[in-house]
């Protein structure tokens, strides 16, 4: 196999590159998007009681179980949701049923001594969820959260079935008109490992910056 | 002398096993008073009971005369101090912010005013400065401890619950914790104590009660209870205790 440089000229790069906007503007929607869905489901599953916890538990299941470019499919052509809609609801609903594990497993992590702790001072039960849960959660869970950012980042790629223009899809689109796969190919398989080196760099910086010794991890 | 907690046949079950079957005792300002008994007697559920993190089933419990109900639970635990068996300090808190968040956040006491009685507190429990901006991971367990003690005398109580405050410490951390509670009890702090620590019993304590099986089966001065134990239940749990075997 012959990697011909020339089929990297400037242009091509620069079409390609141009879809960093969406591969970004996908994976930065998305992650909120199950950040918020993913903490109702894990508050849903840790403190509501039983018949409406099951609720919650199934509806994350059921997202972890079905392939994501089936879940896009559904969207788009079942719900007949339009293209981004139906690639950042697909990313999103997936996300959320992840993040939901990592938050709830976060929160479960916390022993219930330090919530009777904080009871005992007369703190509301607001209060030690703002003051003692939510400080510790947020902490535990950075590590497994950032496998969760460069997971959706990666997968954005997989919303090229729907035609999204990320760098994937560009990508895909450049290499057929040229007949150039292999290069084209390396290229984006680069930038998709810049992005996540530079993502989990950021976050592991975060996690040192905000660590507290001995919390969240086994002693 | 006054009259700090008053319980009156408090009763609590778990499922279909009774564990208290009505319990009644008082305690005036500045006794010390200790609960000892079998494991699974009901000691540690009398102490959650009191302060609502159980909700008793039955009876009535009265602090300052006051009847502790749902809608007051929460003013009530201001004035109830409770330390632990494991301690529970606040992982993601310096010691430090450990005592002073109860201060801050319950009390609403401005920041200087509550780290001034933060520092009173930790040095009273021997906790020194350069342990101050330490976190609770990075102590020991009698540390640990003695901040948590520390926690709970910040906010002034009226009265403070020790459940089993020692028996999660290695043999040679146990006396600092001792120590600590013996300069409570010295400075007139109000105490409800569960633990297996017979000799520190004897030494701080106005009144022992034997809890067994959800009742209190006899109750004296730690002479009378240690010394001269009637029931023959008492009994057989001190040989138990000085065999080890409790």
């Amino acid at each position: 196999m012959i990697f011909d440089v020339s089929a990297l000229n400037l242009s091509n790069l620069i079409y390609v590159l141009r879809g960093i906007f969406w591969t970004l503007f996908l994976t930065f929607v998305s992650i909120g998007l199950g950040l918020i869905l993913g903490s109702a489901l894990a508050f849903g599953e840790v403190y509501l009681p039983p018949p409406f916890s099951y609720i919650f538990r199934i509806i994350g299941e059921v997202l972890r179980g079905v392939p994501l470019i089936l879940l896009f499919l559904i969207l788009y052509f079942a719900f007949n949701l339009g293209m981004t809609l139906s690639a950042i609801l697909g990313l999103g609903l997936r996300s959320a049923s992840y993040q939901g594990q990592i938050f709830r497993s976060s929160l479960e992590a916390i022993s219930a001594g330090q919530l009777h702790a904080g009871l005992s001072l007369g703190m509301t039960k607001f209060q030690v969820f703002k003051e003692i849960l939510v400080p510790q959660a947020l902490r535990i869970m950075i590590p497994g959260w950032t496998n969760e950012f460069i997971t959706v980042l990666k997968d954005t790629s997989i919303a090229f079935v729907l035609g999204v223009m990320d760098i994937m899809t560009r990508a895909d689109f450049i290499a057929r008109s040229i007949g150039r796969y292999f290069e084209i190919y390396i290229f984006i398989a680069l930038v998709y490992f810049v992005l996540v080196k530079t993502s989990m760099s950021i976050l592991n910086n975060l996690y040192e910056r905000v660590r507290i010794p001995g919390l969240g991890e086994k002693r | 002398m006054k009259e700090v907690l008053r319980v009156e046949n408090l009763k609590k079950s778990y499922h279909k096993n009774e564990v208290l079957k009505g319990v009644s005792f008082s305690i005036n300002e500045g006794e010390t008073k200790v609960i000892i008994g079998p494991s699974g007697g009901g000691k540690s559920t009398l102490l959650y009971c009191i302060n609502y993190l159980q909700k008793p089933d039955s009876g009535e419990i009265y602090l300052d005369s006051e009847l502790i109900t749902p809608k007051n639970i929460y003013e009530a635990r201001k004035k109830i101090g409770f330390v632990f068996q494991y301690f529970n300090l606040f992982m993601h808190l310096t010691a430090l912010d450990n005592v002073m968040i109860g201060l801050i956040k319950v009390k609403k006491l401005p920041k200087d005013e509550a780290l001034k009685i933060a520092k009173e507190s930790l040095l009273l429990v021997g906790i020194k400065e350069d342990l101050w901006n330490h976190y609770p991971a990075q102590l020991s367990g009698g540390q640990q401890q003695r901040v948590a003690i520390a926690r709970a005398i910040a906010m002034s109580p009226r009265i403070i619950l020790f459940d089993e405050p020692t028996s999660a410490l290695d043999v040679e951390l146990i006396g600092e914790v001792l120590q600590a509670m013996k300069t409570l009890a010295e400075n007139g702090m109000t105490m409800l104590i569960v633990t297996h620590e017979l000799e520190f019993a004897k030494s701080v304590a106005h009144e022992i009660m034997f809890l067994e099986s959800g009742v209190i089966v006899e109750k004296g001065t730690p002479q009378e209870i240690i010394e001269h134990p009637k029931s023959e239940r008492l009994k057989k749990f001190l040989s138990k205790i000085a065999k080890g075997e409790e």
